[in-house]
């Protein structure tokens, strides 16, 4: 009995998954995105040459220190390409499902995030 | 017979009463008073021109027996003159003449067999116009105006004049002198002819008052009191002949402001004088001499004595004494010579020669008057002077005579209050030649030697030249001085105090402006001390030495340059000690310093100075540091630069066997060391440090560092290095830390721009080592360059490592074998280590571990103190997983799936992030990629495989081994994002990939691609460690390795791992 529940939950999972991305048609203003966004003690910069930075005051960290990346909003997806000192980066793709002139929500595959702007 | 003297002598007796009876009848019939007094008076005006008044005249016999004499009972002369105090020229009681009346009727001469003259006065007087009022004999006229003419007699024969109580009064108003005597009595006799006047004086004590004014109203006054005098003389053909005896009690001189008294005179002259010529004898016995001056007395009751004979030249008034000597309170002094007075020249020529010997030097002070005796105050003076020599030469206005003196001083003595260091056994030898003029005037100390109580002496000679200009001295003498007996010439205030001696020699030549000018520069000096047992210290400095020579001169007439001619100098001590109370203390043993330079007080010029130094042993110590050094030699030269002058250029050369330094609780040392350096100096740079620009170089061997933040001391086994202002070129540097060791190789630049300011001091060296203990690396750099504050930071927290700031070093490495700590370990390392400003970095720093070979790139900075970064590129070949996790805990963190896996992989991982200063890490800050490579890897969590397994309906006959993994991660921040990666196993191939969170919190997806069955399985593992689910799921990358049906994201998934796998793989560094 139970192997039958299980291969009935398998067979329904793709099902019930394909329905998933709703927001991939989605197209936002990245003029919206310049400037600098707060979550707590978290910030990100971005400017107009889709370069940007990122600091946590919470770390003792200022603007002045922050960490570069450059940044791509294509659609709905927002890419940032965080760069390495040591060479290389690290890349982290979200969905953005809100952009105003005052607040950024996004999500990827595990967690949202959202920012107000503080400029 | 009887009958016939009998009758001889009635026959006298007769004739002789006969004789007498007619003499009577004669006296007192024929020749009575009466009829002879009136021929007299009658006679007088014949002889006399004044008034005379005469007594009664009467013929005596009896009274003058066996002559006829002619006695008048009174005689009075009077002549009175305009002017006169008196009318009364002459005037006596009794006048007793016997004179032969024979020759003076015959032959017109005066022969007076005898005078008595008693109880009379003579009143004497000279009007201002000369006319005196003893002019009272009469002149022929008709002889010719000659002085025979003028006689009135032709021989004047005074047989015995004798005088008694007369007083005589003189009063010449043209002199303006005064004279009086009294109660004269004297003996006189004589005779005056044509050719020759002869006579003799007897004088009795009477006493003389003398009375003579000036023109200028000074008055001159003298009593004489009890004067006696004999006086036998003669006079012819203008030649006087004769012999002066004077006797007298007191004389009273007043002459202005001087005072003169003398007392028990006694003087005898014998001599002759013609117009031309007076020459005689002087002898006066000892008499007591009281001379004051303008109320000072100089002479009080002086005992003198006078032996003098001389000869007079009156025309040309010259003086030559003859065996001369004078003799005041016993000092004798011979003199003999010639005087002339040079009227024509105005001047004075002397031709002396004097003598004296013994004169007690108190003697000699006793004789200098009160109101002078305060330049001697405090001196107490002693011994015996001598002194001869001869004076010559013209004295006038414009010249000097020349003086020849010796003078000898022998067992001397003198104490003076201001120099507190008596003097005794003093003896001179001196000569002095002066003429007034120079150069040939001088003294010349043939010697002078003087001893003190505590056995200090000075003995010299030399020569003072120039002595009425400029003196010149040039002296050589020889001291030997007892440094306690000077101690009260140093005042109290400073505090200084010494014992020991000083001897030797010194050669001087200066003059006295020199001296007085302080112009050491002109100045010739030298010779050799000698100090022994010395000990000085001034206030808390001290010095000592138990026996030190110093050569000196001033020139260098030894010169070993051209431009350090101003002194020289050599010490050598046996031991020489300095110390400062709670600063430092020096010592040397066996000691040699030479010194040459220039003129060091020149504050213009840069000075000239080349120092040698050679010794045993130095050993020196200030507050907490200490150096002792063995057979330290070397030499210091300081300089001009020659292209600019007005800085300094040093040179420095020091050799030496062991060498020691101790700082607190650290120390140094060197076996032997050779060092060789030029300094050049520039103060016209700010820093201190830049004013000097050092080039040379070291040679060092047997080094050893101990420092008390380091456990185990630096080995130097050596080190040759050569340096200049902008490069340090390291020949080689050997080093040994505990089980560490290395040598070092290459250069150091911008050395003088890193003082300035304007560069990194940078550096590249090749860093060779059989075995390297980084933890001590690290430790021995920590902080470097850091602010106090920083450096606190480091105090307080050990474990933090600040990276050295201001410096650009290049290790080119080649470790045979390193361990940081205990558990970690390392072979074979080869790479460069660079520490740029406070950045460390490992480029491609390649080494082998027991886990597996590997390769760094690493970046560690420190740009504050609670903000550090460290970035690393890691690259392991061939990695035990298991010890992988150990040699790279953090990895457990990361991935935490790695702890699933046994088995060797490779693995690449580039990860960067702030930490502070406790080296915690700011999550905030994480940026890491990471690959990892592996083929036979074996699960090692058999009950998690098991969920999986059975979830993904694995056949039972499936072991826990993985054929192949392929996977790249990222983390940023807390996320650790696993891309899908193929997992291989058996018959199964599945696709894991998801998130893992730094909390250990985590959402795998784990799909299945390739199995026998024909669904396409999926798990999600979900939870914690400790609280996983497995849950069945959407596959998400069911066609993740099937190109062609594979999706856009799956795609990109694909080319970021593609990305970051070329970005890790191209931080590695090939060949080495």
């Amino acid at each position: 009995m139970k192997r039958i529940l299980f291969y009935l939950a398998v067979l329904a999972v793709p099902v019930l998954c394909h329905s998933c991305g709703s927001e991939d048609g989605a197209v936002f203003d990245e003029t919206l995105l310049y400037g600098r966004w707060k979550s707590g003690t978290e910030y990100y910069r971005y400017a107009s040459d889709h370069t940007g930075s990122t600091w946590n005051t919470a770390d003792n960290v200022q603007e002045d220190e922050a960490q570069p990346f450059t940044w791509q909003l294509s659609g709905s997806t927002l890419t940032l390409n965080h760069i390495q000192e040591m060479g290389g980066m690290i890349p982290k793709s979200y969905t953005i499902t809100q952009l105003t002139s005052s607040t950024l929500k996004y999500k990827d595959g595990y967690n949202s995030y959202a920012y107000t702007k503080t400029d | 017979m009887k009958k016939f003297l009998k009758i001889f002598l009635l026959s006298v007796a007769s004739l002789t009463l006969m004789a007498v009876i007619a003499i009577a009848v004669v006296l007192w019939y024929v020749l009575t008073p009466e009829k002879l007094t009136p021929i007299v008076r009658s006679q007088a005006p014949g002889y006399i021109r004044c008034q005379s008044e005469i007594g009664q005249i009467e013929l005596t016999f009896f009274s003058t027996f066996p002559k006829f004499a002619l006695k008048a009972d009174r005689l009075t002369l009077v002549n009175p003159l305009d002017g006169a105090p008196n009318d009364t020229l002459f005037n006596a009681k009794e006048l007793i003449g016997i004179i032969d009346i024979r020759s003076l009727i015959k032959n017109n001469e005066l022969i007076v067999r005898d005078f008595r003259l008693s109880n009379g006065s003579i009143n004497a007087f000279v009007d201002s116009l000369g006319n005196s009022n003893f002019n009272i004999f009469p002149t022929d006229s008709s002889q010719p105006d000659t002085a025979q003419a003028g006689m009135i007699f032709k021989i004047i024969d005074i047989g015995n004049v004798d005088l008694k109580n007369i007083n005589v009064s003189y009063l010449d108003q043209s002199m303006n002198l005064k004279a009086e005597a009294h109660h004269l009595s004297a003996g006189i006799s004589g005779s005056i002819t044509d050719e020759r006047i002869a006579g003799a004086i007897d004088a009795k004590p009477f006493d003389v008052a003398l009375e003579y004014r000036q023109a200028d109203s000074s008055v001159l006054k003298t009593e004489i009191r009890n004067l006696s005098f004999i006086i036998d003389g003669s006079l012819k053909a203008g030649a006087i002949e004769g012999q002066l005896h004077i006797n007298l009690a007191d004389i009273l001189l007043q002459y202005g402001s001087i005072n003169t008294g003398i007392e028990n005179l006694s003087m005898t002259v014998n001599g002759k004088a013609d117009p031309e010529k007076i020459s005689g004898d002087i002898r006066l016995e000892p008499f007591s001499v009281t001379f004051g001056f303008g109320g000072e007395t100089y002479l009080q009751n002086a005992v003198v004595r006078l032996n003098a004979a001389a000869d007079v030249n009156l025309s040309r008034r010259l003086i030559r004494l003859k065996e001369t000597s004078a003799t005041v309170n016993g000092l004798q002094l011979d003199l003999a010579g010639t005087f002339e007075n040079d009227t024509l020249h105005q001047s004075l020529i002397v031709e002396a020669q004097y003598k004296f010997d013994s004169w007690p030097v108190k003697s000699i002070t006793a004789l200098i008057p009160p109101s002078f005796s305060s330049y001697l105050n405090g001196i107490d003076a002693d011994g015996k002077l001598s002194s001869e020599g001869r004076i010559d030469g013209i004295y006038s206005a414009s010249s000097f005579p020349e003086a020849d003196l010796r003078i000898l001083l022998e067992k001397g003595t003198l104490k003076y209050s201001a120099f507190p260091v008596p003097l005794r056994d003093i003896s001179a030898d001196v000569n002095i030649r002066a003429d007034g003029k120079t150069p040939r005037s001088c003294i010349r100390i043939n010697r002078f030697h003087a001893r003190t109580p505590a056995g200090s002496s000075l003995t010299t000679s030399g020569i003072l030249n120039d002595l009425f200009t400029d003196i010149h001295a040039s002296l050589d003498t020889d001291l030997n001085l007892a440094l306690p007996e000077f101690a009260p010439l140093i005042p109290d205030s400073m505090k200084i105090t010494a014992k020991g001696t000083v001897s030797g020699n010194v050669k001087s030549e200066f003059t006295l402006s020199q001296i007085t000018r302080m112009q050491p520069e002109k100045m010739k000096l030298s010779g050799s001390l000698t100090l022994a047992d010395l000990a000085v210290t001034y206030d808390s400095l001290s010095l000592q030495t138990d026996r030190s020579t110093c050569h000196f001169a001033l020139p260098n007439n030894n010169l070993s340059s051209t431009a350090t001619g101003f002194v020289f100098a050599n010490i050598r001590a046996t031991t020489l000690e300095a110390s400062k109370i709670n600063t430092f203390d020096a010592s040397l043993a066996n000691a040699e310093i030479t010194l040459e330079a220039s003129d060091v007080r020149d504050t213009v010029k840069i000075p000239d100075i080349r120092c040698s130094f050679r010794m045993n042993e130095l050993l020196a110590g200030a507050d907490s540091i200490h150096i002792a050094a063995s057979g330290p030699a070397g030499n210091i030269t300081v300089a001009p630069r020659r292209d600019a002058p007005k800085y300094p250029a040093v040179e420095i050369a020091y050799s030496g066997d062991r060498l020691q330094a101790d700082f607190g609780r650290n120390s140094a040392t060197a076996g032997k060391i050779n060092i060789k350096a030029g300094v050049v100096n520039d103060p016209a740079k700010k820093d201190m440090l830049l004013q000097w620009t050092p080039k040379g170089f070291i040679d060092m061997e047997q080094g050893n560092i101990s420092l008390a933040s380091l456990t185990y001391p630096i080995e130097i086994p050596s080190v040759r290095m050569k340096f200049d202002p902008e490069t340090f070129a390291i020949e080689t540097l050997k080093a040994r830390i505990n089980q560490s060791d290395f040598s070092l190789s290459g250069g150091l630049n911008n050395v003088s721009a890193y003082f300035r300011g304007d560069s990194l001091l940078k550096g590249e060296f090749d860093f060779v080592s059989d075995m390297t203990d980084i933890l001590q690396i690290m430790s021995l750099t920590n902080g470097m360059n850091h602010k106090e504050e920083e450096k606190e930071m480091i105090a307080a927290n050990s474990r933090v490592y600040l990276v050295p700031k201001g410096i650009d070093f290049t290790l080119h490495t080649n470790v045979t074998a390193a361990a940081y700590g205990k558990d970690i370990t390392a072979s074979g390392i080869k790479g460069d280590v660079r520490v740029h400003d406070g950045t460390l970095i490992l480029d491609g720093l390649a080494f082998a571990t027991p886990a597996a070979e590997m390769q760094v790139t690493g970046m560690y900075r420190t740009p504050r103190k609670n903000h550090l970064f460290v970035g690393l590129n890691l690259h392991m070949f061939d990695v035990e997983i298991g010890e992988l996790l150990q040699t790279v805990p953090v990895l457990d963190s990361i991935m935490p799936m790695l702890r699933s896996f046994g088995g060797k992989g490779e693995f690449h991982v580039s990860a960067e992030t702030y930490v502070d200063s406790t080296y915690r890490v700011k999550m905030s800050t994480i940026r890491a990629s990471s690959s990892i490579r592996g083929t036979d890897l074996v699960l090692m969590d058999g009950q998690t495989f098991s969920e999986v397994a059975k979830k993904l309906r694995f056949s039972k006959k499936t072991v826990n081994r993985v054929d192949s993994l392929s996977a790249e991660c990222t983390i940023f921040r807390n996320e650790v994002d696993v891309y899908p990666f193929l997992i291989v196993m058996d018959k199964y191939k599945a696709v894991v990939g998801g998130r893992h969170n730094l909390d250990m919190s985590f959402d795998y997806n784990i799909s299945v691609v390739q199995s026998p069955l024909p669904l396409r399985l999926a798990v999600n593992v979900k939870g914690t460690p400790e609280k996983m689910k497995f849950r069945p799921g959407k596959s998400k990358y069911p066609d993740f390795y099937r190109p062609a049906s594979r999706k856009v994201v799956e795609t990109q998934e694909l080319e970021l791992r593609k990305m970051i796998r070329n970005a890790l793989m191209g931080t590695i560094i090939k060949d080495q």
